[in-house]
């Protein structure tokens, strides 16, 4: 996910939080990051996007160097190299 | 993606060392022994080679068969013993791949629950008052409100001020005489601090009340209560700071006047609503509540 569409959704969690409306603007009294801390942190536990994409992704590149032997494996070997 | 958390939340499982780089991967320790031991990477012959090129196998028997690019000087030999014995440590397994084992979890798979949790581990600290705070019988709508006590970000007017709000004055509405802080406003005010007196005296207490949120609500318990009854009294710490803060927009804002009898009244009505609702074994009326609430907590 490019980091300029998870900044646009980011920014749509961040809105509907503090109730941002067209005609109202509020103040964001907690930066996004505490937040997403979990509860017993003293965050809201609301998953870090950015965070969750990365370990998404991540689970690809775990099942590259595992035995997962799918055609995307075979795929991705033959035009990057092992 | 940053590759960083990734590499350092797994460790290689070895097999027959065709995967894993002899100098580059972790194998061994928690360092990879080009970082180890830097002088004899240098005079190596096989820089990126697996650890496979780096052997072979006698009658089953895994043989080193390291290749230097010259010999290695006395001071170096020590250096080599050690190594030696370093990589004799974890065994080769012809009949396996190489393989990762994910540290993250027990069973040594990645799951991405687990990977999101290492991730975001850098910015957690446990804190007890949260969890405690969390795991109040109230409405959400309350358990925010004291969140943003907890971590000050109410708009009180110094909180406005910094953000450049325009305001008339900065002193508290209710006792006007001190600027209005998180801190002044719940807990130093002397109007406030009556209403929570009023709390002590209704129970039979006499407490110091501390003047950090989180504290003050940490200390909100009674010896002789258990842990359940504890938790549903911390309500009643929920109530009267959500009924300061109802009092005090009603006063800036619908220009009421200090009442601390309504306060203090209707904390009690909210906290007994919400026991009511959320608690199950809380029977009791609102009457048997204000008349005798130690008798009613201990009955849960």
């Amino acid at each position: 996910m490019p980091k300029y569409v998870s900044n646009k959704l980011i920014k749509m969690q961040r809105n509907f939080l503090w109730g941002w409306s067209l005609e109202t603007k509020k103040i964001a009294w907690v930066k996004w990051e505490s937040i997403c801390r979990s509860k017993e942190a003293g965050g809201l536990g609301i998953r870090n996007i950015q965070n969750f994409n990365d370990a998404l992704l991540a689970k690809w590149k775990w099942r590259l160097g595992t035995k997962d032997n799918g055609l995307w494996k075979h795929v991705l070997e033959s035009k990057y190299g092992s | 993606m940053q590759g960083l958390w990734f590499d350092s939340s797994f460790e290689w499982v070895l097999g027959d060392g065709k995967k894993v780089k002899f100098w580059e991967d972790k194998w061994v320790g928690k360092e990879t022994l080009k970082s180890k031991f830097p002088r004899l990477y240098i005079i190596s012959d096989c820089k990126d080679g697996a650890i496979e090129e780096v052997g072979h196998w006698e009658d089953n028997i895994w043989q080193w068969d390291l290749l230097w690019r010259r010999p290695r000087f006395v001071w170096e030999s020590t250096m080599e013993k050690q190594f030696l014995l370093v990589i004799d440590g974890p065994r080769l397994r012809k009949e396996y791949f190489d393989t990762w084992k994910w540290k993250e979890d027990e069973d040594g798979i990645y799951s991405v629950k687990t990977a999101y949790k290492a991730l975001q581990k850098t910015t957690e600290v446990q804190n007890n008052e949260f969890k405690m705070l969390w795991s109040t019988r109230v409405t959400p709508k309350a358990q925010i409100l004291g969140w943003r006590v907890f971590l000050d970000k109410l708009p009180t007017k110094d909180n406005l001020l910094k953000r450049g709000v325009q305001l008339q004055h900065s002193l508290c509405d209710l006792c006007n005489a001190h600027e209005e802080t998180t801190y002044h406003l719940f807990f130093s005010c002397r109007v406030t601090q009556i209403v929570w007196n009023m709390c002590d005296r209704w129970l039979g207490l006499c407490t110091v009340h501390h003047i950090k949120a989180k504290i003050n609500f940490q200390h909100f318990h009674l010896f002789d209560f258990n842990s359940r009854q504890n938790l549903a009294w911390r309500g009643m710490w929920l109530a009267i700071i959500v009924e300061i803060w109802n009092h005090r927009n009603s006063v800036i804002f619908k220009q009421m006047k200090v009442d601390l009898i309504k306060i203090f009244s209707q904390a009690q009505m909210i906290a007994w609503v919400w026991m009511k609702h959320k608690i199950p074994a809380a029977l009791f009326s609102y009457s048997d509540w204000c008349l005798s609430p130690h008798t009613c907590l201990k009955s849960l």
